[in-house]
């Protein structure tokens, strides 16, 4: 006979309960209205044969203003001021994740969406509690640089203000930005950046190749590939590091398919094959 | 560009991609094989997982000679799904033309490749694919990109990468005698190169 198969509850900090004494010893209020509201903790009970437990909890009104109260008489655990933040907090939260869908479907955001800034004054908020990473979910920011050793991570790519005149030198800064869109202004002072870097690399090099032997830029790591969102996120710099590596060497090579018989094409030409039968045959 | 011009350049990809077969067919066991038991080769022996990063109608001649003489080999080992799964699902380059599509496509081929049977097949990817790079540059920085999250994806290192680019550079004859191979993997994979191009000897065929 098959074995059924009985499910955990998950309560704060993720951890799994598969017993009565396990949940008592882990009661999250929030939790648990939740898996009631879903009908997931009836049915939980009932696996467990906390039949009596499981009928208390059916005839209850999930309108109830004391709904919260009475779960927790009926488990016997203490309802207290801290339970009552709780159920506050987990309804912010569910609030939040509602607003977040309205940017993304990646559920990945939702385990984070405590360190996730709609607004500027949240932003900061976050960096006044030292976020180290802070995702950016809304139209514009304002990234502070005088705040060091954070990572800004773009969920819907909104546009972030760098206030400077030039580029920012993000390692020296201890700032990593991600998945966001420079504003105008700076990224113009990024475009007459690079524009001044590829004049001085053509003034130290002499000349610009322009022959077959040409170093064709291939530009820099682009993270905004089909897959790039399949990267964990602390990854990414690696995938940068391999991209830098692999440029240094790609640049340089191009297939020349002659390049077996370049040089004996050219003894060749030098030596005037080239139109030698002609030449002969004008002087006679 | 020529005909004698593509078909030096084709034999040129024929040639690498047998000598790499043969290592790893040798390296498997002790065996080439002209066709492997256990995993499928594609009617038009297209490298149809390279469309996965390029798009083949932009590519030129040689970038497509590339895709159409290279190969990969997946063995689908005990899970004899995935010959159905990728086979029928993606027969050719056109059945990978959206972007969804794409994406499930790469999840399924990244999947694979972290078998252990595969990992080499996940070098191979790269090595072909970086090879592309160096006869067709155009979206190259779109492209190189791609590859480098796909390397990250099959867990491939920052030593073995290094070393797969020095097989691009034996192929170009830019071979180092100096070089010290960063990685066992790689060499176990794509020694056939360095032996072909008269680079270092590789003594010893290695285990993945």
């Amino acid at each position: 006979m098959a074995k059924k198969v009985r499910f955990p509850l998950e309560m704060e900090n993720g951890i799994e309960v598969r017993s009565m004494e396990e949940l008592r010893d882990n009661f999250s209020i929030s939790k648990v209205i939740c898996y009631l509201k879903e009908g997931k903790l009836v049915t939980w009970l009932r696996d467990r044969y906390a039949n009596d437990i499981a009928d208390l909890i059916e005839e209850l009104e999930l309108q109830d203003e004391r709904l919260a109260e009475k779960v927790s008489e009926i488990f016997d655990v203490p309802y207290d001021e801290a339970s009552e933040k709780e159920l506050e907090k987990a309804a912010e939260r569910a609030e939040r994740i509602k607003k977040l869908k309205e940017y993304t479907d990646d559920r990945r955001y939702e385990k984070v969406i405590d360190t996730v800034a709609f607004e500027q004054d949240e932003l900061y908020d976050l960096l006044d509690e030292d976020a180290n990473t802070v995702y950016l979910c809304g139209e514009r920011f304002s990234i502070p640089l005088s705040k060091p050793g954070v990572v800004y991570i773009g969920i819907n790519q909104p546009v972030v203000v760098i206030d400077s005149k030039v580029e920012v030198d993000w390692d020296e800064k201890e700032i990593t930005v991600e998945n966001v869109v420079f504003d105008k202004k700076y990224q113009a002072v990024l475009d007459i950046s690079n524009e001044t870097k590829e004049e001085l690399c053509e003034k130290v090099l002499g000349k610009v190749k322009k022959d077959e032997k040409n170093t064709v830029s291939v530009g820099t790591y682009t993270n905004k590939s089909y897959i790039n969102f399949m990267i964990p996120v602390a990854e990414r710099n690696q995938v940068e590091n391999l991209f830098q590596v692999a440029k240094s060497v790609i640049e340089k090579l191009n297939y020349d398919i002659d390049i077996d018989i370049r040089d004996l094409r050219e003894i060749a030409t030098k030596n005037g094959i080239i139109d030698l039968a002609k030449r002969y045959i004008e002087r006679l | 560009m020529s005909e004698v011009r593509l078909a030096k350049f084709e034999t040129l990809i024929e040639d690498i991609n047998k000598a790499i077969e043969k290592q790893h067919d040798l390296a498997k066991t002790g065996i080439f094989f002209a066709v492997r038991v256990g995993s499928w080769i594609r009617e038009n022996h297209q490298n149809v997982e390279l469309s996965l990063i390029f798009d083949y109608d932009t590519c030129n001649e040689y970038a497509k000679i590339i895709i159409d003489k290279s190969e990969l080999k997946i063995e689908y080992g005990d899970n004899l799904l995935y010959k159905d799964q990728w086979e029928v699902r993606y027969p050719d380059i056109a059945s990978l033309s959206d972007t969804k599509t794409k994406i499930d496509a790469a999840k399924l081929f990244v999947q694979y490749c972290r078998e252990s049977q595969n990992i080499s097949e996940g070098y191979k990817f790269i090595f072909w694919s970086l090879l592309i790079l160096t006869v067709d540059k155009n979206n190259a920085q779109e492209y190189l990109s791609l590859i480098c999250d796909f390397a990250k994806m099959l867990r491939i290192t920052n030593e073995e990468f290094e070393d797969i680019i020095y097989a691009i550079k034996c192929v170009y004859n830019e071979v180092n005698k100096e070089y010290i191979f960063k990685s066992e993997s790689v060499p176990a994979v794509l020694g056939g190169i360095f032996n072909l191009y008269g680079g270092q000897e590789i003594n010893e065929t290695l285990e993945i």
